[in-house]
C-alpha cells in the first residue's frame, strides 16, 4: 500500500488557481506551461511553422536543439498531446515548431486561430548533438527533417569537420532555408532527393556513393518508419549502431507479438508482458494498486507514458501518450511505457 | 422473453436460465457500447459546467458569508449556497470523477485516480472501500461493507444483535455526521469496538493519511475561513458547519434511497468467484433502486438518482444515465427483472420501514407480522359483517 503512506492532501486545487489566473490573462497559470499561437506559416501545402508564446513556466534555458515539445490540445472534449520538433526558439522566447498534418489533432493545430492557447511540455527528448570529434551525416525524410534542421543549425555553427545532409522529401519544406545554410557554410554538404520528381530510397550503395567515410561518422536520422527501417538496418550489418541517434515518430505496430517489455517509470522496474498489464506485473513481483480486476472499480488505472495497448473489453487501441488506462483490462501491443 | 410482466408492487425478479441470463447481459453490453462510442464535446462541456457551477457557487456562498454573515438572510442564503456547492462537488463532480468516468478527457484535473474531493474522506480511501468493495461485491452481506457501515443492520440476513435495537437513532446521527463515518469506514472501528478483532493500535497506523485529510477539512473550514473574515468569524464557523451537515444529510439520504429500499435485494457470500458479467449485471439491478424527479434532483444527487444504471455502469459519465435508463427498463420489463423505482420521499420512506424491522430479530418480526395479520383479518370479519 504505496498510497498510505505517500498521501498528501493538497491545500488548494491548483486547477482553481489557473481557473482564476486564465481570468485574468489567457495564459497565467501556477505550474502549467500554456502558450498562445502568435504566427502560423505554410511551409508547404500540408507542413506548417507554428509561433507560440509560452508563459514564465517554460524553461527555455533547457531547450537543446532536436528537442521536441508535447502541444496538448483539446478536441471533441478530449485532451490530445502530440509531440512536435522544436525548430528554434528565438530571442523574445517564442517557440517555433512544424507540425504537418497527418491527423485531425494536427490539422486542428494549423487551424487554431492566433490567440488561442494551447499546453505545452518543457522541452524533452534525447534526440541532440553529441560532442564528437567525428564528421556528422545527418539522414532525414518528411517531417523528419523539423528536428534535423535544428541539429543542423546548430552543428554547423558548433563543428567545423564535414557534414552531410541526405533529405528525401515530397514537398521541398525548409529546402530553400538548407540551401542558405549551406551556401553560408561550405562544410555543409546537401543531398537534396525530391522523391516526386525522381524515386529514390535510402540505400547503403546510395549511403557509399554520397557519403564514401559514413561509417566513421555520427550519424543522426530522423523520419519516416520506412526510411529508418533501412537505415537501421545498414547501421547493424556495418556494427556502427554506437554512433547512430534516431528519432522515432512513428512506432511500427506488430499485433501479433506477445511478450512485449514494459516499464514501471517511477519504481523502476521492467517485465515482459503477455495477459493484461496488471496480471504481468504481478507475475514479475510488482503490486501495483488494483481492485475488481474486470474494469470497473477504476483503482488500477494510471498514466501510459507511452507505447500502444488494447482494451481488452473493446478491443480499441490506444496510441496516445500521457492518457489513462486500466491495468487490468489493457494489453501491450509495443513496448509500454508506464508512469507508476 | 417476449411476454411483459405486469410488477405488483412486492413482486420479486423473475427466474432466469443461464441462456437467458447471458443473453440479458449482452444486451446490457450493446446499451453501454452505444453511450461509450458516442461520449465527445457535450460530455465534457457538462461536467466542464458542473465544476464551474461549484467554483462559482463557492466563492459566492463564502463571499456571503465571510463580509455579511451576520446578517441572518445573507447567512443563510449563503449557508444554503455553500451546502449546495459541496453537495455538488462530492456527488455530481467527485463521486463521478473518481470513478473514472471522465478519464476518457485525459484532463489531469479530473482525472478518477488523483483526484481528491472536499470532504474528510481521503479520495484513496474511497476508491477503495466504495469503488472497489461496494461496487463489486454490491449488497453481499458480509463483504459490501456499505450494508450498514458496521453500524447498522440493513439486511435481514445480517446477524440481529442487541445493539441494533438502536437502528434508527443510530441511523439519525450517522447521517448527521455521514461524512466523518465515510472517512473513517475502511478503518473498520465496528471491529475494535464490537467484535474485539482489531486494536486501537491497528486503526492509528492505518488512519495515517486520513489524520492528514482530517486536519486539512478541519483548518479549512474551521480555522482559516473563519480567521479571514474577521469579525465574520463566527457566522462563517457556524455557516461552514451546517453547511457540512446538509451535505452529509442530502448524502446519506441518496445512499440509503439507493441500495436500503423495500425491494432492494441483498445477497449471500456464494459464489461471486464464478460470477459471470451478465449475473454481475443482474445482481447490481436487484440491489439497486432509482428515484424519479427533477432535473435538479438528479444533479443534486449526483444522478444516483439512476442508481441501477450507475452500478450497472460505474465509469460512464452520469450525465447519460438519464438517456439510458428507460432502455435499462424496457430490457427489465421483457425478462421480467424488477426496476426498483419511485418517487424520492416514497423510497426514503420504504428505507425507515426497513431500518425499524431490522432493529428487531428476524423472528420478532415474523411474529408481529404474523398478529398483525390476525387482527387484521378480525376487523376484515367484523367489517364485512357490518356492511352487510
Amino acid at each position: 500500500m504505496t498510497s498510505m503512506t505517500t498521501y498528501k492532501p493538497h491545500w488548494i486545487r491548483e486547477d482553481f488557481i489557473d481557473f482564476v489566473g486564465e481570468k485574468i490573462h489567457p495564459t497565467w497559470a501556477l505550474k502549467k506551461v500554456k502558450a498562445s499561437v502568435v504566427n502560423i506559416q505554410a511551409v508547404s501545402p500540408d507542413f506548417f511553422k507554428i509561433q507560440l508564446r509560452p508563459n514564465y513556466n517554460f524553461n527555455r534555458g533547457s531547450f537543446q536543439a532536436g528537442q521536441n515539445i508535447a502541444v496538448t490540445l483539446r478536441l471533441d472534449g478530449v485532451r490530445h498531446q502530440r509531440h512536435y520538433s522544436i525548430v528554434t526558439i528565438l530571442k523574445n522566447g517564442d517557440v517555433i515548431i512544424a507540425v504537418k498534418q497527418q491527423g485531425k489533432v494536427s490539422r486542428a493545430l494549423t487551424l487554431l486561430q492566433l490567440g488561442a492557447v494551447v499546453e505545452l511540455s518543457q522541452p524533452q527528448g534525447e534526440f541532440t548533438l553529441l560532442n564528437s570529434p567525428k564528421p556528422i551525416l545527418f539522414l532525414a525524410s518528411g517531417s523528419g527533417i523539423t528536428a534535423i534542421y535544428s541539429l543542423l543549425q546548430k552543428a554547423v555553427v558548433q563543428f567545423q569537420h564535414p557534414i552531410d545532409l541526405i533529405y528525401f522529401t515530397r514537398d521541398d519544406a525548409f529546402h530553400a532555408e538548407i540551401k542558405t545554410l549551406a551556401l553560408m557554410h561550405p562544410h555543409l554538404k546537401y543531398h537534396h532527393f525530391n522523391t516526386v520528381e525522381h524515386k529514390q530510397h535510402l540505400s547503403q550503395q546510395l549511403l557509399n556513393k554520397l557519403v564514401p567515410d559514413f561509417e566513421q561518422r555520427e550519424i543522426y536520422a530522423c523520419g519516416s518508419a520506412g526510411m529508418m527501417k533501412t537505415a537501421l538496418k545498414i547501421a547493424d550489418k556495418l556494427a556502427v549502431k554506437s554512433s547512430f541517434h534516431s528519432e522515432y515518430f512513428q512506432i511500427a505496430m506488430d499485433e501479433k507479438v506477445k511478450a512485449q517489455p514494459v516499464q514501471f517509470l517511477r519504481s523502476q522496474q521492467e517485465f515482459q508482458a503477455e495477459s493484461n498489464l496488471l496480471e504481468s506485473a504481478e507475475q514479475a513481483g510488482l503490486r501495483p494498486a488494483h481492485g475488481c480486476r474486470m474494469g470497473i472499480c477504476n483503482t488500477c488505472s494510471c498514466t501510459k507514458v507511452s507505447g500502444l495497448v488494447k482494451n481488452m473489453l473493446t478491443g480499441e487501441i490506444d496510441h496516445g501518450s500521457n492518457t489513462p488506462i486500466k491495468l487490468c483490462i489493457s494489453q501491450a501491443v509495443s513496448p509500454v511505457v508506464i508512469n507508476l | 422473453m417476449n411476454m411483459q410482466i405486469d410488477f405488483k408492487k412486492h413482486s420479486k425478479s423473475q427466474f432466469l436460465s443461464p441462456e437467458q441470463v447471458e443473453e440479458f447481459g449482452a444486451k446490457v453490453d450493446a446499451i453501454r457500447r452505444e453511450v461509450m462510442e458516442d461520449l465527445g464535446e457535450k460530455d465534457a462541456e457538462y461536467i466542464y459546467k458542473i465544476r464551474n457551477f461549484v467554483r462559482y457557487s463557492e466563492i459566492a456562498s463564502r463571499g456571503m458569508l465571510m463580509f455579511a454573515g451576520w446578517l441572518p438572510p445573507v447567512w443563510l442564503a449563503g449557508t444554503g449556497l455553500l451546502g449546495i456547492s459541496k453537495i455538488v462537488e462530492n456527488m455530481e463532480l467527485g463521486h463521478n470523477v473518481m470513478h473514472g468516468q471522465f478519464d476518457w478527457m485525459n484532463d489531469p484535473s479530473l482525472n478518477g485516480s488523483t483526484y481528491d474531493w472536499d470532504t474528510i474522506s481521503t479520495g484513496d480511501d474511497w476508491k477503495y472501500t466504495h469503488n472497489y468493495i461496494h461496487h463489486t461485491y454490491t449488497n453481499i452481506v458480509g463483504m459490501d461493507h456499505d450494508v450498514g457501515y458496521g453500524l447498522i443492520r440493513v439486511s435481514e440476513s445480517q446477524p440481529w444483535e442487541l445493539r441494533f435495537i438502536w437502528n434508527i437513532p443510530l441511523t439519525i446521527q450517522l447521517m448527521v455526521f455521514f461524512e466523518w463515518y465515510v472517512g473513517v469506514q475502511r478503518l473498520h472501528l465496528e471491529d475494535v469496538i464490537a467484535y474485539k478483532t482489531k486494536t486501537w493500535k491497528q486503526v492509528w497506523e492505518e488512519a495515517a493519511p486520513l489524520r492528514k485529510k482530517m486536519r486539512r477539512q478541519v483548518l479549512k473550514d474551521y480555522v482559516f475561513f473563519p480567521l479571514i473574515a474577521g469579525p465574520n468569524a463566527i457566522p462563517v464557523f457556524t455557516g461552514n458547519a451546517v453547511a457540512n451537515v446538509i451535505r452529509s444529510l442530502w448524502a446519506s439520504a441518496v445512499i440509503f434511497n439507493g441500495h436500503f429500499t423495500e425491494d432492494a435485494e441483498t445477497f449471500e457470500m456464494d459464489n461471486t468467484d464464478n460470477e459471470t458479467r451478465a449475473e454481475w449485471y443482474l445482481r447490481q439491478i436487484r440491489g439497486s433502486s432509482n428515484f424519479s424527479g427533477a432535473n435538479w434532483l438528479h444533479i443534486l444527487s449526483g444522478n444516483l438518482s439512476h442508481q441501477i444504471e450507475h452500478h450497472l455502469f460505474p465509469d460512464m459519465p452520469a450525465n447519460r444515465y438519464a438517456e439510458v435508463a428507460p432502455k435499462i427498463k424496457a430490457l427489465c420489463a421483457e425478462y421480467g427483472i424488477h426496476y426498483n423505482e419511485a418517487s424520492f420521499m416514497k423510497q426514503f420512506s420504504t428505507v425507515w420501514v426497513r431500518l425499524a424491522k431490522c432493529s428487531l430479530p428476524n423472528e420478532w418480526n415474523q411474529q408481529i407480522a404474523e398478529k398483525t395479520h390476525a387482527v387484521k383479518s378480525v376487523f376484515r370479519y367484523f367489517k364485512s359483517k357490518l356492511v352487510n
